[in-house]
Parts: structure tokens; C-alpha cells; sequence
């Protein structure tokens, strides 16, 4: 971003430079007797002295001690630049940035803990009213700004009052998972990947994040991912099409996402949705006896949502099997579990047309609604699978709201 | 007249006998014209070429290519507006072929023209041109999000053309998908219907393109009517249950004929660049789904452009499958299970060329 001023604006802000030096000498002539008439304490004095022994560091440090932080700011915004200059150091200088940064830190810390979730919240909001209006592009930018503020939520935590922290933490884990979330919706693999990383360093053993990553590789071994990759990484033809490449990619990327999903069972056994999608990896990866046996574990406890979309791979398990029959209790399964659900009706239907019973199958077509149900709460859950967990954002943007205006 | 029928009264033993020989003289008297019109039957069996689509290949060959099992009568075929739904059987094979020559279709050929070779073995065929029989049509248009706008007015706008181009007895159904499918109008004779549903159709959300011809695969040809599936898509599939490699199988079993138009990233080069078989991702491999399903069943991809030449593409569709030649026979000497290979040759017309299924699973 380049900002222009006006020659008008310029001139103000050299006049504004040479306040500085007025105040200083104005300080440095008249400290006693105003501080005496204002109660201004030692510290200040400290500064006046130490100024003028030409110990700059000492100066600052002393300014950095003054007691009210109005002051504090003050001294080292008028007298910094002029310090600096007498201490004649880039050393110094760079400390006295700092120590100008700590102050302000300081000063904001406290109303940051509020207004920094605050504005995450509101561009949260933005960005998913826009996302529904159809203004992709807007929301991807309020989701971006969303990610610069949770940034600097980091940066502040340490600057807090010890027991304002972990309400703060859980804040700021909340919406980088909403974050996350949306990213997924927008099939954003990239940005979630550059935010991954840090997010489990920030919240080790955190089976959220650790389930988004597994998202994150089981995604990228999807062809139309694969195919995107390898006309980037491989720009030249080889002998074989990519074909190797592309087997080893998928590969390579199903291992790391059946590591994340285990990872995450290991730190919440109970994550329904996280057993869910390593039986489709195994799945993928031909490993059809694991996969049955980890879908299994899926009984009645677990949402309805997670059981139809168990009793889906489970049936499309018993397809490659060559098991037709139970395949096709497996969708009917599936399908009282969730009556909306259409992707188990058309696989249903599918398998019906092939054994020849075309009236059956013609049937459970005909019996799809005549306008397409939106991709809310109800929708099929297998519309949302590859969105990943794009079906919480709404829930968790609510409780969210709720938690800060509390 | 109106009265209750008279109570049946039993005859008399010698009234009975007489009967009896009555009816013997009949099956006598009637017994050697019988044979030679078995014979006749026969006869003109083994020649094999034929128009008439009840000699040669017996009586489960229905009129207007309705898929039947054997012991089906033509009797009970014969009203087209009342017919059954049977059973899917490869008892009899039907081709939809259209014939090009110079781009142009070939509209008068007769049986003797055809030859069609089933696994590499010649068979018996009957062949009937599609004219203006009825037909089913089955829209399947793609309402996702990337076609909002311009681009979905005219879809819609092409779709009304189609309809239009329809005559009184054709039958057609309207099936939008995106992220979720929505059987908008089943298979009807009511255009004001369709015309209605195709007003209310917005575009919002992601491509199932695979769920959707499946879909509509099993909503077709369970009338024995000749069915032509029109698929309409922008982009790649992003959403479906189904692999492509499913609806491929789905589609070999099928009779339905199915073109597709498209535009932007749909309108891909056909395969090529991974050879098949080489990799694991090709069965996954949506990106070029219509490109494989058209050729599987006969059908043909039409470039809609950006959406300026969407209505005469869709009209263009349907006159074409009106130009195709409905070709039946019974398999011979072809009984295995699995994939057969069929070929249509030309006897004449040599620089014509044929576009027709190019095999079927059983």
C-alpha cells in the first residue's frame, strides 16, 4: 500500500518533529520547578538527569518507570526520536523501539482482550453473510483480515493479566477453528495448510486441529488436487504421464491423513467424525478389513449424522467386496438413518438399475424433491464431507457470540 | 341386451362327441396350411435380412425398441401408450446408431445396409429409423454455483428451446443438480410443466455431475421408449457419491443414449495425457467423465461455447437422436457374461461412418 500525502500534510508533520525538541528543553530547563508544582516523582527526574549526564539508555529506562502510562507514552513518544538521535546507536534506537512497543503493549494489552475477539467476531460475521450472499471474494477477504487479528490475539496473550488467559486462549482457539472452518468451505487447502503448523504448536494435542489436517491431506489426494499439483510440480512431460507421481502423491498423502485421524482418536477417543473419516481412508486405500472394523466402533451413541455416513462407506466396503446384497442393506440402512439423505438413494437406485429391477430404481429416483434442499443442518451429510467440518461453523459462530458478550 | 347372461346348461354326452370331432376335422383341415406357414416363418429367419422387426429374430423383438424378456408378446407391446415396465434383459440388444456421411446424417438405410458383429460374431438384426416415433428425453442440467447469472438464463432459455423442439408424444424430465439433486418435472407429456419448473431453477453450490447421470439413468428406459439423456455441465465434479468408474458401468448396462453439452472447464480435451490403466487415480479421474460417458453410450459432446450457442446445441441434440437408426437383435453365439464388443459396419456408404455404442455389460 502506498499512501500519498500532500506537500500541507508534510510540512505538518516536521512541525510536529520539532515539538519534541521544544518539550525536551522545556523539561530539561524547568524539571525542578514543575516538579515540584505537579508532584511529579523521582523517576522523572531520574530521566532529566540521566539525559543530561548523555546516558540515553539510562534516560530511557527511567522514562520506561514513569508512573502513569498517559506519561509514560508521552515521554517516550516526544522525548524517543530525540534520545535516539543524541544516543547516536542503531543499538539504542532499536532498543528504545522496543521499549516504546513494551509501553504500548502495555497500555493496549487490556483493551485489545476485548476489542481484538470483538472485531474477529465481526469479521467472522462479514465474512460468512457475504459467502451466503454470494460475494465469495469479500469473505475470503474478512476471512483473511480474521487471520492478521487472531495473529496479534497471539501476540497479546502474554501481555495480559494471568488470569484473564486461558478465557482469552479458548477465545482465540474458537476462531482460529472457525477460521479454519471456513477456509474448509471454500476448499481453501492452501491457507489452511500455511496456518496448520502453528496452530499445533499453539494448541498441542488439540484434536481439532489435528483432525483439520488429516482434512487437509485427505483432501489433497483427490484427483481433481492431484491433477492441479502435478501440472505445477511437474511442468514437463515425462514418460509416463505423472502417472508414478501421482500414485506416490495420493499415497504418501492418505498415509499422513490415516497418521492424523489416529492421532486424533488417540487424544479424544469419542470423536465420532474422526473414526468416520479414517474408515474411508483405509477405505481408499484398499484396506477393507481395517476400515470395516474401524467403522464398527461407530455404535448408537454417535450422532446420526456419523452413523449414516458409517453405514455409507460400510456399504460401499461391501461394493468392492462384491458383496451386493449387503451393500444395498447397507444404503437402505443408511437411508432410514438420515431420510434425506439422497447419496445413499442413488447409490441404492444405482445398484437396483444394474441387477435389472429398473422400476425399483426408477422408484427412489422419482421420489427426490422437486427443489433442491438447501446445504443446512438437514442437508445430506455426505454434502458436507468434503467441506470437512464447514457443517459447524454456524453452531460455533453462535456460541461464540454468546461467550464474549458475557 | 342388458340383461344377466343365461345359466350354463350341460350338454348332452352325443352333443359333446360331435363337438369333438368337429374341432379334430378343423386342426386336420388346417394342420398342412400350419406348416407351411411355420415354414415360410423359417425360411425367411435364416435369411436374416429383413425390415420387418417380428421375423427372423422371433416375437421378443418388440416395436419400438422396448427392452423385453423372452415370452413377452407383441400383443401385449402393441399399444405403445400402455406399455409395462419389464425387466432389463440382454435377451434383445438395442443400438441407437446415427449414421454420418460429410457430417451429414444418412436417413435411408434399411437392415440390409448393417452389419453388426457382437463379440467379432455377425448377428440377426432388425433396424427401424427413429423418425418421429416417440422418444423420452431427460434433462439434466447443472445448477451449481459457478453457473449463476448470464450464463443460467441461458441454460434455461436453451432448455425452453429443446422442450419446443419436442413433439406432442415425446416425453421429457427435468433433473437440476448441484450439491444435491431435484427432480424438477418426471418424465411427462405436460411442457407447460416443464416450462413452469425450468422458471424456478437458481444456481447455487456444487457439481455432482456423476450422481446426477446416474440418477437419471435409473429414471430412464423403463418404458422400452428410445431415451436421450441431455447432460448439461460448466465445470468438474466436485461432490458426487458415485465414482466415475460406477457410472461408466451404470452406463455400458444402459440403452439410454447420452449427450452432453458443456462449457468452460467441463469442455476439456478428451483423455489422454494418462494412459489408462496406468494409474490408480484413473477410475477416480471425474475430470473428463463426460467425455467417457458420451462415448460409451453412442452419444456425442457438444461445445455450448460460452452459453451463446446453448439453445441451438440442445435443439441440435435432439434432431440428431431423431436421425438415428433403432437397430435390435438377440445375441448369438455371444452368451458369455461380462463385456461385448459391438460393431456396426456399413455394407455400403463407404466413407460413412457410424456412431453407436460401442459394446454393452451383461
Amino acid at each position: 500500500v502506498v499512501s500519498i500525502e500532500s506537500p500541507r500534510r508534510t510540512q505538518n508533520a516536521d512541525a510536529r518533529h520539532a515539538t519534541p525538541s521544544v518539550v525536551a528543553l522545556f523539561a530539561l530547563l524547568f524539571a525542578p520547578a514543575l516538579a515540584a508544582a505537579q508532584g511529579v516523582t523521582s523517576p522523572y527526574l531520574e530521566l532529566v538527569w540521566r539525559y543530561r549526564a548523555g546516558d540515553t539508555v539510562g534516560a530511557l529506562t527511567a522514562a520506561a518507570a514513569l508512573p502513569t502510562e498517559g506519561l509514560r507514552a508521552r515521554v517516550l513518544r516526544d522525548l524517543g526520536p530525540y534520545l535516539c538521535e543524541k544516543a547516536g546507536g542503531v543499538r539504542d534506537c532499536d532498543q528504545l523501539r522496543r521499549r516504546q512497543l513494551g509501553v504500548y503493549r502495555q497500555r493496549v494489552a487490556p483493551l485489545l482482550k476485548v476489542a481484538l475477539p470483538a472485531a474477529v467476531l465481526l469479521h467472522l460475521h462479514a465474512s460468512t453473510s457475504l459467502d451466503l450472499s454470494g460475494a465469495r471474494d469479500a469473505g475470503r477477504a474478512h476471512r483473511n483480515l480474521v487471520r492478521v487479528l487472531l495473529d496479534r490475539m497471539g501476540e497479546i496473550e502474554g501481555d495480559l493479566d494471568p488470569a484473564d488467559v486461558p478465557r482469552f486462549h479458548e477465545q482465540r482457539r474458537r476462531a482460529h477453528l472457525l477460521i479454519v472452518w471456513l477456509l474448509q468451505s471454500d476448499l481453501a487447502v492452501d491457507a489452511i495448510d500455511e496456518d496448520l503448523p502453528g496452530l499445533r504448536r499453539a494448541f498441542p494435542d488439540d484434536a481439532d486441529f489435528l483432525l483439520a489436517s488429516g482434512w487437509v491431506d485427505e483432501t489433497r489426494a483427490r484427483p481433481m488436487f492431484l491433477r492441479n499439483r502435478l501440472s505445477l510440480s511437474q511442468p514437463t512431460a515425462t514418460v509416463d504421464g505423472g502417472a508414478r507421481w501421482l500414485d506416490r502423491e495420493r499415497t504418501f498423502r492418505l498415509t499422513r491423513a490415516a497418521t492424523f485421524y489416529r492421532q486424533t482418536l488417540a487424544v479424544r477417543p469419542s470423536y465420532a467424525e474422526a473414526r468416520v473419516r479414517l474408515g474411508r481412508v483405509l477405505f481408499l486405500q484398499n484396506r477393507l478389513d481395517a476400515a470395516r472394523s474401524v467403522l464398527a466402533e461407530i455404535d448408537a451413541s454417535a450422532e446420526p449424522r456419523f452413523r449414516y455416513l458409517a453405514a455409507m462407506f460400510g456399504a460401499a466396503i461391501d461394493e468392492r467386496a462384491q458383496r451386493a446384497p449387503a451393500a444395498k442393506r447397507g444404503y437402505e440402512a443408511a437411508m432410514r438413518l438420515w431420510p434425506a439423505g439422497q447419496a445413499a438413494r442413488i447409490a441404492l437406485g444405482r445398484l437396483l438399475a444394474r441387477d435389472g429391477d429398473r422400476a425399483s430404481a426408477a422408484a427412489l429416483i422419482a421420489a427426490l424433491p422437486i427443489e433442491p434442499p438447501p446445504l443446512d443442518a438437514a442437508a445430506d451429510p455426505w454434502a458436507w464431507y468434503y467441506l470437512g467440518q464447514a457443517w459447524r461453523i454456524e453452531p460455533s459462530f453462535l456460541a461464540l457470540r454468546a461467550d464474549l458478550r458475557k | 341386451m342388458t340383461g344377466e347372461a343365461p345359466p350354463r346348461q350341460a350338454l348332452p354326452r352325443t352333443a359333446i362327441a360331435s363337438r369333438r370331432i368337429g374341432l379334430v376335422r378343423r386342426v386336420v383341415w388346417f394342420a398342412p396350411f400350419a406348416i407351411v406357414v411355420v415354414g415360410v416363418g423359417l425360411i425367411a429367419a435364416s435369411a436374416g435380412a429383413t425390415d420387418n422387426r417380428f421375423a427372423g429374430a422371433g416375437n421378443h423383438l418388440r416395436p419400438f425398441g422396448a427392452t423385453v424378456s423372452q415370452g413377452a408378446t407383441p400383443e401385449a407391446l402393441a399399444t405403445q401408450d400402455q406399455r409395462p415396465s419389464f425387466r432389463t434383459s440382454v435377451d434383445v440388444v438395442r443400438l441407437d446408431a446415427l449414421v454420418l456421411d460429410g457430417g451429414r446424417p444418412v436417413t435411408d438405410l434399411t437392415a440390409r445396409d448393417f452389419e453388426v458383429l457382437d463379440n467379432g460374431v455377425p448377428q440377426r438384426i432388425a433396424v427401424e429409423r427413429l423418425g418421429d416415433s416417440p422418444i423420452d428425453v431427460v434433462l439434466a442440467l447443472d445448477t451449481s454455483g459457478s453457473v449463476a447469472g448470464r450464463l443460467l438464463e441461458r441454460l434455461t432459455a436453451a432448455a425452453g428451446a429443446l422442450v419446443d423442439a419436442l413433439s406432442d408424444r415425446d416425453r421429457v424430465a427435468l433433473l437440476t443438480f448441484s450439491h444435491s439433486l431435484a427432480l424438477r418435472a418426471p418424465l411427462t407429456e405436460d411442457r407447460a410443466r416443464v416450462r413452469l419448473a425450468l422458471a424456478g431453477v437458481r444456481a447455487a453450490g456444487a457439481t455432482s455431475v456423476v450422481d446426477a447421470l446416474s440418477a437419471a439413468l435409473s429414471l430412464s428406459g423403463t418404458n422400452g421408449r428410445p431415451t436421450l439423456l441431455l447432460v448439461f455441465s460448466d465445470g468438474v465434479d466436485t461432490a458426487s457419491w458415485l465414482t466415475p468408474a460406477q457410472l461408466l458401468d451404470q452406463a455400458r448396462r444402459s440403452e439410454v443414449v447420452i449427450d452432453g453439452v458443456v462449457v468452460g472447464s467441463a469442455s476439456l480435451p478428451p483423455p489422454g495425457r494418462i494412459p489408462p490403466g496406468q494409474s490408480t487415480m484413473e477410475p477416480d479421474d471425474s475430470e473428463r467423465i463426460l467425455h467417457r460417458v458420451t462415448a460409451a453410450t453412442g452419444g456425442q459432446l457438444l461445445d455450448g461455447s460460452r452459453g451463446e450457442r446453448l439453445s441451438s446445441a440442445f435443439v441440435e441434440a435432439v434432431r440428431s437422436f431423431r436421425q438415428r437408426y433403432e437397430i435390435t437383435y438377440s445375441p448369438a453365439g455371444a452368451p458369455t457374461p461380462g463385456w461385448h464388443a459391438i460393431e456396426v459396419r456399413l455394407k455400403r456408404h463407404r466413407g460413412a461412418t457410424v456412431r453407436a455404442r460401442p459394446g454393452y455389460l451383461r
